[in-house]
Order: C-alpha cells, then structure tokens, then sequence
C-alpha cells in the first residue's frame, strides 16, 4: 500500500496534510490550589495544507510556536483546538491504538543529534525500534532493513553495533533520519534537522534530505529558523509569528516580494555572505522583542512592532487571505 | 542518621560569577574530538564501547572505590563462609563447665564459656571473648551478616518500590504524584529513626511472637531483622521514589523519548526500554549510599535494644553490649565499632566513585 | 606608542587530556590594529575560542596550557604578567562578552549593580553614585529604554537579546580597547542579531575599540567586519580583507565553506556542495596539511609537509595552502 502511495505521489501535488484552525494553549498552573492561572497561546489558530511530494518550510523566531505546530500535526502534543487530516483521515479524533499504527506514515526528525538518541541504545536498536513496533518481519529480516537503512543516509552498515557517543554529530543526525525513514512514511516533520550542526556539515544533511524526497516521495514539513536553509529547500514557505501564520507563499516568491512587513523585517535581518551585498542593503531593525505568547496584543499581534501599524491594526485581526496567486498574508496593509 | 543527605543533586552553578568574564562551561573543542569515527576510513577493529562499559572502565581507574569495594567483597565472604571456615580450624577444647567440645560448638555466636569471660585474642579466641565468653569473631561475622542481610533486604525494597512509584509518578503524574509528595512531606517531617523506633516498639513483640511461628520466618530473630528491615525500607523508600521522580521527569523531556513515541513505542515500552535503563546509573548510585544509612540506622536500632535481640548478634547489639564496661574493656566496644566504621565508609566511598564513574561530566 | 594594538605570536594552546594532547590552537600568529573589526571565523572545535580565552587569559588549567608564543598587547607580552595584572586588564582594557547572556550575569544582583560593580573595580575612587550614574549611562547608551528604572532589575526580567545588551554595556563600562566577542548572537534570534550587532558595531567606532567577533556565521562577519581569519583545525587557513575573502578566496577550505552554506539571494533549484568528511581529531599527530583529507585539490605534497600562511599576491591576503586559487 505504502509503495502505491508513492508512485503516485510525486507527480499529483494533491493534499497530503490538512490542517485547520490548529490551536495548542498550554496551561499555566500556579496560585495556592495549583489552579490554571493563564494559558500559553503556543499555536493560535493555524491552518495549513502541504501537497503530497512538496516541502512546506515553516519559519518563525524562537517562541513563534513553529515548533508546537509541528508536534501538534504528528499529535506528539495534544492539540487544543483545530482539525489534521493525513491523507483524509482525521488523526485528532484518533484512538491511542489506531494513532500508534498511523505513525508508520508520518515520522519526525529531531534538531538535537545527541539528545534524540537514546545513548544506551546500539545504532542497530535505533533504527530497529519502529521496525520491531509494526512487526516489519523477523529478526534477520530487520537487521538486513537496518543495514540497508544505513546504507540510503551514507553510514557504514558496518557501525550498526556502535552506540550513539561515538559518532559525530553530523552521523548521528544520518542516524536519526535513518529511523525515520525506517517506516517508509509518506510524511516527515523536520524539526530543525540542520540547526546544531557546523555549517559544512549542514550541507550535507540538506543533501541528504532533498536526495531521499527524491527517491522515496517524501513530504516534507521543514521547520527552521534559519531563512536561507528554508528557501533553500522548501517549495512554499510559511512564515509564523506569535501562534499564527503571517504569511504564506512560493519560496522564491516570499524572498522576492515579501508583503507582510515581519517578513520583509525578518529578510533583512539576515546576513547574507557578501560584503558588497552587505554594504547595498537597507536594513528593518525592529524594535523591542517578542511580546508573550501569554499575552499576546490585541489585533494583529505585530502592531507593536509594525512601522506601518494603524488604528485598525490594533483592533482587528487581519486574515490569512490570498492577495496573490498562491500567497497568502495576514496584513491590513500588506505590500 | 540523616537520610537527606544521601540524595544527589547534580552540581549545578546556580550562581554566575560576577563578572563578564566568565569561563564557558566547556572549551568548544572538547565537544566531539576523541572517539569519533572518520567517515573516511574504512571498517577498524574496535569494539563499540557502551556507556556502561565505559563508566566501569572510569570506576576501575578510582582506587579508592577499588579498595572499598574489595573490602566490601572480602566483609559479604567473611560473614557467609567465615563461620565455616573458623570452626573448622579449631580443635577440641575441655571445657571445665562443659566437658571435650568441638569448635563447632564453642566457636558459634551463642555459645557461652563462661571460664573464658573478657579475654582478649588468644589462639582459642581470635578475637578475645565478650563478657559472657563468647567469641567475639563469631559473634562479628554474626553481626556483619545480619548488617549486610538488612542491607540487601532494605535494597530491594527500596530500589523496587523506588522505581515504580518513582517511575509512574514522573512519567504520568496525577494522583501517584500527589500521594507521593505527601508521603516524602511526611517522611521529611517526621524524625525517621523515632518513626523506625516507634514502627520496632509496636510491632517488636508481634514479630517475635506471631511472625517467628510463620514456618519461612522461623525463630532465631530472623522475624526481627525482617521487621526492622521493613522499618528501615518504610522510611527510605518515598526519598528513592522522589529521586527516581524527578530523574524520569528529566528522561521524559529529552527527544529520544518523543522519537520512541514516533516509533510507534506504547507508553509501556518506552518505561521499560528507554526510562528505567537510564535511571540505572543514578538508582544504582543512591542505592551504595544509602546502605551506608541502612546499617548506620540497623545498628542503632540494635544499640537501642530494638533489633535483634539476644543471644543473636549485630553489630549494634555488640557496641551496646559492651559499651557498659568500656572502661575496663575498650577492645569490646572497639571491634564492631571499628568493622562498623569501615563497613559504612566502604560504601560512601563506593557510592562517591560510582556517581563521578556515571557522572558523563567527570568525562576525562 | 606600538604600531599594533594586538599582535599573536605562535600562540599554541594544548589541552592535556587522558586521551592525548590535543592541539587546539597550533601555532596562531595573527595583529590587529587599534580600532579594527576582525572576524575570526571556524567550525566548532577550530581553536577560535581557545585563541580567544587565550588571549584574555582564560583557559581552564588543567587540562588546557598555552605552551607556546607570545601575545603582545599595547607591545607587552601578556603571557609574563602575574595574576593581578590580568585581573586589572580584563574588563579594563580587554573585555570579552560570551555566546550565552543567561548565565553571564549573576541572578542575585540587579542589572545596574553590577555594571556599576565592573565600574568600581577598575577605577579607584569612583564613588558609589557616580559608579551608578555610569551604568544608567552605558544602559542608556546599549539603548534599553528607560534605563533608569530598568537598573533596578534583575537579569530574570531581561529577555536574552536585552541580556546581550546589558552583557556589551558591561563590557564597554570602562572603555576598554579590545571587546572580543564569542558567538554573542548565536543564541538570539535573526531579528534581535541584527539589533546586537548593529549596536555593537555603532559603538565599537563611536568607543574606538577594537572588535574581535568570533562567529561560525560568515553573514554575520560579512556585514561588521573589515578583516577576516579563517581557522581550521588548530590553524590559520586564510586571513585577507573582508571584500577579499568573499570575492577572491584563496584556500580551499574557505571556498568549501562558501560553497556549502545556502544564500538568500540564490536561484531556485541550486544544490550546496558540502565539504566531505569531517574536521581532523586534534588528539592525534596531523602530518601535513590539516585540510588535506578532505580537499579536492589535494596534492602528495600536501599529505607530507604543513603550508606555511604566506602572501597570495594580492595585497593583504594571506592563505596556508600549497596550491592557492
């Protein structure tokens, strides 16, 4: 069924994952009786669909909550509010049992190459775990799958003994991706995958990613804070800001024209390797920091920051509305 | 005996030096150097090296620990095969009370001679006589195999009650963690050895009495060391739970336990796999430390004529004993204090080298 | 007056450790000048923070040991001065501000109390007030708003780019003529970086100090620095002009690494070249060039002696490499 869904992945574009108005609040308890006292709006309100064979990038400063909404896709936090549909199929309504059996098709890569390991497992007993779980044959049969896995991500099936503190950290991410493909799922989240490594070892992790979308028709969420590794690989990036999506377009798009001004602020904030570029370019700084998630302003959450922020802005909040083709932004006064 | 102390609080810098010149934790380098393997190079014959294996290997390096544990060792032979061992080197003795008796007989624990009262070594005594001429050895490697039974016997309480209600506490919380807050609150604020001496007082005749009859128990105090063991788990355990608690709290933050929920692993098996595996190490730690308190608190239950009574022996019961007439016979008082003495720094020692052996900071 | 605010002369820093030395700095000689921005640029475990503890003395002993060279400050070897001396030069005329502003400052202590503290200690017979009024003043001046009451905060209440403000406020309270600065916006998000090092770089000119930023981030030196050090592996590849190394780098090494890194201003559809393999294991003895397996230029020559850093022919360029483009 799996291999099905593959080969005609690739070429449809059609919807993978749906989501709709997606909230996580987490709980603040305090007071004398450990009372909830306030909520964290993580995710607010968060509605997305990736196509079968793309990768959505979704960026956003630390605290936006990009990676909340990740967690709360794959259902590893409990969404508060909101509807995801993987291939149809609405998984927050799911039963425990019937989730653990979705998770074959829906797997996640980690940013910490050390801590996503358990350190007193073996390489092997890694990447077996999901095998042994969905029963994908018996023990030879596993072991020769391990070391075929290991193979696909540029390991030495060789160090499959090997425990997890031996490796770089840049093999231990290989590690990691190994896992998740184990399964051979249809949809990955990547939380972060690159972000704790040296920079040409980033590279060849980014490689390694977009060579196995290519040979297994993998659908990849990519969920970063760098800007520049998003376009790199994504078709479409999404943009986050306080528990929303602020802006959604075709990565080449977004870089180009970008509408919403925490784009166009959080673009020019990156530094581009260039001196002479450097020396060109006009920068937005903003002021202040992130409001709290606790918090949030009224409105459109960014008006505090906003250099175009008007009355309206303060009271309403804009919608996420198609203003172009295929790019969305929430903004009163977008462009 | 002061049971807070033996929990282990990772040595955290809470408070920053004043200035901006503060050292970073650790030199960028030390990150990923030794041990990795090069891409490059082709299959080497190394063997892959667990982090067990590498802690033991740190632990073997700590003399100290060495030392102690060898001592340990020898302590856990002499109370098992010592006995055997004693009795058998001895000959027949003509009593004067007593008649020809074997060492079988007058090397035993409880066997009284009264013409050899208050000796110090001799051949026949290796040890001397205590004031009822008994063997003093005897009586020791008596006294060290209640001491190290207690031990073991409080363990496992511990360690098993520990780390289940520890395990569930932290890894589900709700109700479980409520009831154990309380317990460790009340244990916190209840002097343990009174509620160990109350536990002893109330129950103390019982035992000799109904649980001695119980055909596994038996008499021979057996009921008593099982009741004060009992006591002593009773207090100990909610603390081994609380550790335990917030280790696992820990455990459950790091990623690879949302990996394993990603694998499609149940609840059950990511406690089994991934949890309790690697609560080995600090459970492990606690444990050698806390008998050093077990037989610290076993033998002033004894000294206060609560354990293990007459004509049995431990420790405890030997130095209260004798204590009496410490004056005119120090060397009574100063064998099992001293073997006492030793006993408990073996395991402090041990339980010091086993956390920096675990401890991945003290990483060379 | 020396021509040379700082001159590094080969400066090696080893750390002895139970599975063998290892070489973090090997033999570093650089200058900077008063008042220049210098980038030194590295991936972890290059010796680019090592040099710079190095430099201000701070390296943990053991394991670490600087077993070699000279660091002239202001032309006086820094490396022969006794502990005091050290003391009264770090904060006073080098200050160094770290990656991570939350454990940089002490928890206990308000914000203004303890730049005011920095200030007291090196200049004697500062009254208290006065001392205060020069914190309110550096805080007003790394532009936290309302600096007068914020003072009286304490660094929980500060969000970590704030910290890194009050952290260069610190640093600078007593106009020091050497800030270096490791990785001070790793931590901080894109948004609040360009605030950090739009100030940083502001005040470094207005103080005349001379910056030393070490970063992994080649965006990051491109757009504060005006001349750039290449580590890798213990050694200085390249050292050139800022224009220079992005235009025309001479070793491989930083070629790969321009290469590997994806830029904004890209087209679609390219694909990084990654540098393959990884960095050398610094515990072991590297013959010959440190880059040499994983170069694609390598040469027999490069596996059996080390290049010296030597002149490209471009002016100020320099590059440790047989065979240099």
């Amino acid at each position: 069924m799996v291999q099905q869904q593959m080969a005609t992945s690739t070429a449809t574009g059609t919807t993978l994952v749906e989501v709709k108005g997606l909230k996580v609040h987490f709980p603040i308890k305090g007071g004398l009786f450990n009372r909830t006292i306030a909520h964290v709006k993580a995710v607010d309100g968060v509605d997305l669909t990736i196509r079968r064979g793309e990768t959505l990038g979704l960026v956003g400063e630390s605290g936006c909550g990009k990676s909340t909404t990740g967690r709360a896709i794959l259902q590893l936090i409990k969404p508060t509010g909101g509807s995801v549909k993987l291939n149809g199929v609405e998984l927050t309504k799911l039963p425990p049992s019937e989730l653990r059996k979705k998770r074959a098709e829906m797997q996640m890569i980690f940013q910490d190459p050390f801590g996503s390991l358990d350190p007193r497992f073996t390489v092997g007993q890694i990447i077996a775990e999901p095998l042994e779980n969905f029963k994908r044959g018996n023990a030879r049969e596993i072991r020769e799958q391990v070391a075929h896995l290991l193979e696909v991500v540029g390991l030495n099936p060789y160090y499959v003994n090997r425990f997890p503190h031996e490796f770089s950290g840049g093999q231990r991410q290989r590690i990691g991706i190994a896992r998740a493909l184990a399964l051979r799922p249809s949809f990955i989240v990547a939380d972060e995958p690159v972000s704790a490594l040296d920079v040409s070892i980033q590279a060849q992790v980014v490689n390694l990613l977009q060579d196995l979308q290519a040979e297994f028709g993998l659908t990849y969420l990519f969920v970063a804070h760098n800007l520049s590794v998003v376009k790199h690989i994504s078709d479409r990036v999404a943009v986050m800001y306080l528990g929303r999506i602020v802006e959604l377009a075709e990565s080449e798009k977004l870089y180009e024209l970008p509408l919403h001004p925490y784009t166009q602020a959080l673009l020019s904030a990156i530094p581009v390797p260039d001196p002479e570029v450097e020396a060109r370019r006009k920068r937005i700084i903003l002021e202040g920091d992130v409001p709290s998630p606790v918090n949030p302003p009224s409105g459109c959450n960014f008006h505090p920051r906003c250099w175009k922020a008007q009355q309206i802005c303060r009271e309403v909040t804009p919608p996420l509305e198609e203003k172009e083709r295929n790019h969305y932004v929430a903004c009163h006064f977008p462009g | 005996m002061d049971m807070r102390d033996r929990e282990i609080q990772p040595a955290s810098p809470l408070i920053a030096p004043d200035t901006n010149l503060m050292v970073p934790a650790e030199p960028e380098l030390l990150v990923e150097t030794p041990g990795v393997i090069p891409e490059a190079e082709g299959p080497k014959e190394r063997k892959p090296v667990s982090p067990l294996r590498e802690s033991l290997r740190r632990l073997r390096r700590d003399k100290r620990a060495m030392v102690s544990l060898g001592v340990i060792i020898f302590m856990v032979l002499l109370s098992l095969l010592g006995p055997f061992i004693y009795q058998h080197l001895g000959g027949i003795y003509n009593s004067p009370d007593n008649g020809p008796i074997p060492a079988t007989v007058y090397r035993t624990f409880y066997h009284q001679e009264l013409s050899h009262q208050d000796e110090l070594p001799s051949a026949q005594y290796w040890l001397g006589t205590d004031d009822l001429g008994r063997d003093i050895l005897a009586r020791l490697m008596q006294g060290l195999l209640v001491s190290i039974s207690v031990a073991v016997l409080v363990e496992v309480i511990d360690i098993t009650m520990g780390i289940l209600v520890g395990v569930l506490a932290g890894y589900f919380g709700g109700w479980i963690d409520q009831v154990l807050a309380r317990l460790t609150d009340i244990i916190f604020a209840f002097p343990g050895l009174l509620f160990i001496i109350l536990l002893t007082g109330i129950f103390g005749t019982w035992a000799d009495t109904t649980l001695s009859n119980v055909p596994i128990v038996g008499p021979n105090g057996n009921a008593r060391l099982l009741l004060v063991s009992a006591a002593l788990a009773l207090v100990s355990w909610p603390l081994m739970a609380r550790l335990v608690r917030g280790q696992t709290l820990q455990i459950k933050e790091q990623q690879f336990i949302e990996a394993a929920r990603t694998a499609g692993s149940s609840n059950l098996k990511i406690i089994w796999r991934h949890i309790i595996p690697n609560l080995f190490s600090i459970v492990v730690v606690a444990a050698t430390l806390d008998i050093s308190n077990t037989i610290i608190g076993e033998a002033s239950i004894s000294l206060l004529g609560l354990g293990v009574q007459q004509p049995g022996s431990s420790l405890g019961l030997m130095i209260s004993e004798a204590s009496n007439a410490v004056d005119t016979h120090p060397w009574e008082v100063l064998v099992p204090s001293v073997t006492l003495a030793i006993l408990v720094l073996a395991f402090s020692f041990l339980g010091d080298g086993l956390r920096d052996a675990f401890d991945p900071r003290t990483k060379d | 007056m020396p021509e040379n605010l700082l001159e590094v002369n080969n400066l090696k820093t080893y750390f002895f450790t139970r599975g063998g030395v290892v070489k973090a700095v090997d033999d570093v000689s650089f200058t900077m000048r008063s008042g220049e921005a210098l980038g030194v640029v590295g991936e972890s475990g290059c010796g680019k923070s090592v040099t710079a503890l190095s430099i201000i003395r701070l390296i943990a002993s053991p394991p670490g040991k600087i077993v070699g060279g000279e660091i002239l400050f202001n032309g006086e070897n820094i490396l022969e001065k006794n502990n005091e001396e050290m003391t009264e030069l770090r904060g006073s005329k080098i200050s160094m501000i770290f990656q991570d502003p939350m454990t940089s400052l002490n928890p206990v202590f308000t914000i203004g109390y303890q730049i005011a503290e920095t200030v007291k200690r090196h200049r004697k017979g500062i009254s208290n007030d006065q001392a205060w009024q020069r914190a309110i003043e550096m805080l007003d001046l790394v532009r936290i708003p309302d600096a007068r009451r914020r003072a009286k905060s304490y660094p929980h209440e500060f969000s970590g780019g704030m910290r890194q403000r009050v952290m260069i406020a610190i640093a600078l309270a007593c106009n020091p003529q050497l800030l270096i600065a490791d990785e001070p916006t790793t931590a901080l998000d894109v948004t609040i970086q360009a605030q950090i090092l739009e100030l940083m770089k502001g005040l470094a000119k207005e103080f005349g100090t001379a910056l030393m930023l070490i970063t992994h981030d080649l965006g990051v030196v491109a757009g504060t620095c005006e001349d750039v050090i290449v580590m890798y592996a213990g050694h200085i590849v390249e050292s050139a002009p800022v224009r220079q190394i992005f235009q025309t780098p001479a070793h491989p090494y930083t070629i790969g690494l321009l290469q590997s890194i994806p830029r904004l201003d890209e087209k679609r559809g390219t694909r990084l070249t990654p540098i393959p393999g990884q960095p050398p294991d610094l515990s072991r003895e590297i013959i010959g060039c440190p880059y040499a397996s994983r170069c694609p230029r390598v040469q027999p020559r490069c596996r059996q002696e080390r290049p010296e850093l030597k002149p490209v022919g471009r002016g100020e360029q320099l590059a440790a490499c047989f065979y240099p483009s």
